[in-house]
């Protein structure tokens, strides 16, 4: 199995995000910078990580969504290959139109870092189909617009179409919701994939939740692992 | 001939300003009376060289579609004033 890693100019999480899928997934990573026109050799899942890409200048993820690599990430997506977007890369993702929504500024207006709580809303996807739906795992957050967008009768189409992945949570009650969402996101909203389900993006971090020692716990190898169950299944592994 | 332009990026309608709420919040706190809808854009300026108004205004309502706006959430509005011939 092959993974690229794009890294822009900004990009922070990026070396987080390799250590993770060569610990869990046992994936040879590529590292592909943005100016790139293509992958040197054909990954099977391609992660656009988080950071401050171009310095979140204009709108956040809007300058990497128009780098030479992009094409190519488009390639790899329309073939039905696995795109995941984290943080930054979320952004980067709703930037393309690869998916629906935008990210605006959190409610409070401050950048909020912490560890929160997301429910896996569903498991008909590529990404969390290893998964008991309902389960709520525990990974950080770290952004300024984090806040999920969308117009009223696309948000419902959304969901009618299961597409919400991810909903921020509470971990007694285990309900989800907007009320549990720390930026205001719509729906509580922290996850979303394509009708396809094969390109997901979340706000929240599962690369900084994977290595013990980092206390940032480890519920992010149960989100690792259950892409390798993916791969597993495609014989990639 | 040149053209000085510049674009106007707001938020859209019925799309959450949490900047333009805080921003009313704060000048009504500060006193300030009968205001409401408060908006925070962004503004672009340029200069541009082009042949004539019309394609000046062409070129940049393109650049708003291609990176300078977020259709989904923002508008735009679009001036130019010639500088040069």
């Amino acid at each position: 199995m092959r993974t690229s890693v794009v890294v822009f100019p900004g990009s922070n999480c990026d070396r987080d995000v390799v250590r993770a899928v060569a610990d869990t997934l046992k994936s040879h990573v590529d590292m592909i910078w943005h100016e790139e026109k293509d992958f040197p050799e054909k990954p099977d899942l391609v992660i656009l990580p988080g950071g401050f890409s171009y310095g979140d200048y204009l709108r956040s993820g809007a300058m990497a969504a128009r780098s030479p690599i992009i094409e190519a990430v488009r390639t790899h997506a329309s073939a039905g290959g696995l795109l995941l977007g984290i943080c930054n890369g979320f952004q980067v993702l709703t930037e393309t139109k690869l998916l629906p929504g935008a990210l605006l500024p959190n409610t409070s207006l401050t950048f909020i870092c912490r560890k929160c709580h997301v429910r896996v809303e569903q498991t008909d996807n590529s990404f969390t189909a290893g998964f008991k739906a309902g389960t709520i795992v525990q990974f950080p957050i770290a952004h300024h617009e984090g806040l999920y967008f969308l117009p009223e009768n696309e948000l419902m189409e959304l969901e009618k179409n299961r597409q919400v992945v991810f909903r921020y949570a509470d971990p007694k009650s285990g309900e989800s919701g907007e009320k549990y969402a720390p930026n205001g996101a719509l729906n509580g909203i922290a996850g979303i994939c394509n009708r396809q389900g094969n390109i997901l993006g979340l706000m929240p971090h599962p690369e900084r939740a994977t290595i013990a020692h980092l206390n940032g716990g480890t519920d992010g190898v149960m989100f690792w692992n259950s892409i390798a169950k993916t791969f597993a299944e495609r014989g990639a592994l | 001939m040149i053209f000085k332009a510049e674009v106007i990026i707001t938020p859209r309608e019925g799309v959450l300003d949490t900047q333009g709420k805080a921003v009313e919040k704060t000048l009504t706190n500060l006193g300030y009376k009968g205001l409401d809808e408060v908006r925070v854009g962004r503004i672009v300026q340029m200069d541009l060289e082009a042949l004539n108004a019309e394609s000046a205004l062409e070129s940049l309502k393109s650049m708003c579609q291609d990176l300078l706006a977020n259709d989904l959430i923002e508008t735009y509005k679009i001036s130019v004033k010639e500088i040069s011939r």
